[in-house]
């Protein structure tokens, strides 16, 4: 079983691999970038701490995982303007320069502008271009792309029925964190918060502030209880809370959410590996996740597995799973839930 | 260009056959493929053919069973016909034939929720608690990039453009027309088709057709602000009732409109 685990900073990957983490990735988010396009989810769909700050934090990191022999990828699974791409394949180039495995994208001029630069690195398509056909996997094919994350709507025959037409490609699903019951590729709601002069790099609301879920014009006022100097925020989303699809949906589970019980269901139908999300999400949470997808997968073939597994995670997470938490149970993903 | 403009409606298949007072007809949706396995879908485009319509089909992205239905439709079409690509690979097996792609709003990708307009209203500042202490909140605008970051297309790079016109000399995109702004300029050879009235910022899996709304439904609000809809599995949300400049004009790239309203067809 292979394992893609996101890493945020330098000194995860070794406990992480420990555990039974086979490969990682991660986003950069230079000063550069924030500097001219603010603090904002623009290079990787992530913000802030969510990703490495600087090229010699991705050495450092390229390091670690290259002394592991695991493959590092790096994020850049936004979609660009004609002014950004520069500045990406920037990034890109300096990390293929250091001997990085490949890189994360959705966008089709970053694919195209690669490929006709003739990059070594593997190209895979992000969870967000939600490749979902034999032609689209035809047409990304003809632009260098050999590996590709699904979307989450896709159910196994439908994975198998592309799977099998494709041998040569390497295929993901997310099986861990982040589970949205919108499809991710055709969202447009942003999680980011819009800083411009700090960095928050929340990405799940837990930015969230003192007294405010509410979301609205009202705002979240907290007050001055420390006595410490007090900073200034520049921002241009002043009304952020929390996701819009918090708002709308109500907050997601507070366990994690997973798809360990149907890891092997997965493995025939082709997909080759296990992606966890929760880039900028504690190390610890991480951490639980591989341990835990690792023990389920020792389950999985067994007879009875799901039962195992659902008391492994009740042993682990101190709470029994839910339909909410469960990526492929009845009623976990659909348009039911609204 | 404005004076040439096109008026088209968008129906889904399950309406009955009208004479809408517009240029052209879209049949279909970007999530939903009950029309193409219905035997009337072809009769249909028939009969706006034949009452002087241009009409074409809006395709939903692709799984592949729909792109089984898919293939078959492109080859039952026997003129060539505009269809509304939702992915590229409807694209790609659109491209190959003798139809004519038009690349949909799901393919687009404009960054349409409403909270960026937000970002260009002036509040005031406040103070928060982000967990490390208090903070002093103040409003700036966002940087130009990322302006136009917000509101150009991925696909209106120079790259991505000589994708989209790789076997044709000009090709349409539908666009929504965001409150927050459009792109200021878009790569000759691209032509715009508006739609002007529910703005998409969602979509929902497919789950079961006998629970899936047909109707509009109130979803909720986002920021205590802008009243979220579902239709089938699309949420979106309403031009008119976002609080834009009265004077706002239609970009002056815009070729063709989507008015998108079967009630005011006539029989």
């Amino acid at each position: 079983m292979k394992l893609a685990v996101p890493l945020t900073v330098p000194g995860e990957a070794a406990i992480l691999s420990a555990a039974g983490a086979t490969e990682f990735y991660c986003g950069l988010q230079t000063a550069q970038w924030q500097e001219a396009f603010g603090d904002h989810d623009s290079i990787s769909r992530r913000q802030g701490v969510a990703n490495l700050a600087t090229l010699d934090e991705l050495r450092l990191v390229l390091d670690e995982t290259a002394g592991l022999g695991a493959p590092l990828f790096l994020t850049v699974n936004s979609n660009y303007s004609e002014e950004q791409l520069p500045s990406v394949l920037s990034l890109i180039e300096s990390f293929e320069e250091m001997g990085g495995t490949g890189v994360m994208i959705t966008d089709i001029a970053l694919l195209s502008l690669l490929y006709k630069r003739g990059s070594r690195l593997i190209r895979g398509l992000s969870l967000l271009a939600a490749v979902s056909s034999l032609s689209a996997v035809k047409f990304y094919r003809e632009l260098g792309v050999t590996r590709i994350v699904f979307p989450r709507f896709l159910d196994f025959k439908q994975i198998s029925a592309i799977t099998s037409h494709f041998p040569e490609i390497q295929t993901e699903c997310i099986v861990w964190l982040d589970k949205c019951r919108f499809i991710d590729g055709y969202c447009r709601f942003m999680h980011s918060v819009g800083y411009q002069g700090y960095s928050s790099g929340d990405q799940d609301g837990s930015h969230s502030c003192s007294g405010g879920d509410q979301g609205g014009s009202q705002g979240c006022n907290g007050g001055d209880q420390t006595g410490m100097p007090m900073r200034t925020i520049s921002a241009y989303d002043m009304d952020y809370c929390r996701p819009a699809c918090f708002e709308l949906l109500g907050n997601p589970p507070i366990h994690p959410a997973c798809a360990a019980c149907d890891l092997v269901a997965l493995e025939k139908a082709g997909v080759s590996i296990f992606k966890l999300g929760g880039r900028g999400r504690p190390l610890e949470l991480r951490l639980s996740g591989v341990r835990f997808l690792t023990a389920a997968y020792g389950e999985g073939s067994q007879e009875g597995h799901g039962i195992a597994i659902k008391e492994l995670y009740r042993q682990i997470f101190g709470e029994p799973c839910s339909v909410e938490a469960c990526y492929y149970g009845k009623r976990s993903a659909g348009n039911e839930a609204i | 260009m404005r004076g040439c403009m096109k008026r088209y409606v968008w129906v889904s298949s399950s309406e009955k056959i009208a004479v809408p007072q517009c240029d052209g007809i879209w049949i279909g949706s970007e999530v939903c493929d009950e029309f193409l396995s219905s035997p009337d879908l072809l009769k249909r485009m028939d009969f706006y053919a034949s009452a002087g319509y241009q009409a074409g089909i809006i395709m939903p992205y692709l799984t592949p069973e729909r792109e089984e239905l898919f293939i078959s439709l492109l080859n039952r079409l026997s003129q060539p016909t505009e269809i509304v690509v939702n992915d590229v690979g409807a694209l790609f097996l659109t491209q190959e034939s003798i139809h004519i792609p038009v690349i949909g709003r799901l393919m687009m990708r404009q960054m349409s929720d409403p909270a960026i307009l937000s970002f260009y209203h002036n509040q005031s500042e406040r103070l928060i608690n982000d967990g490390s202490g208090v903070s002093k909140l103040v409003h700036v605008d966002p940087p130009p990039p990322l302006t136009r970051h917000l509101v150009d297309s991925p696909l209106f790079s120079e790259e991505a453009a000589a994708i989209l016109l790789s076997v044709r000399t000009e090709v349409t995109v539908m666009m929504d027309w965001l409150p927050h702004g459009m792109p200021v300029r878009i790569p000759d050879h691209i032509r715009v088709m508006l739609n002007t009235e529910d703005i998409l910022v969602s979509v929902l899996p497919c789950t079961d057709c006998r629970t899936c709304p047909a109707a509009e439904t109130l979803v909720g609000k986002t920021r205590g602000l802008y009243n979220i809809y579902r239709k089938k599995n699309i949420c979106y949300y309403k031009r008119c009732e976002i609080s834009v400049s009265d004077n706002e004009a239609l970009p002056s790239y815009v070729s063709n409109v989507i008015i998108s309203n079967p009630d005011a067809m006539t029989e």
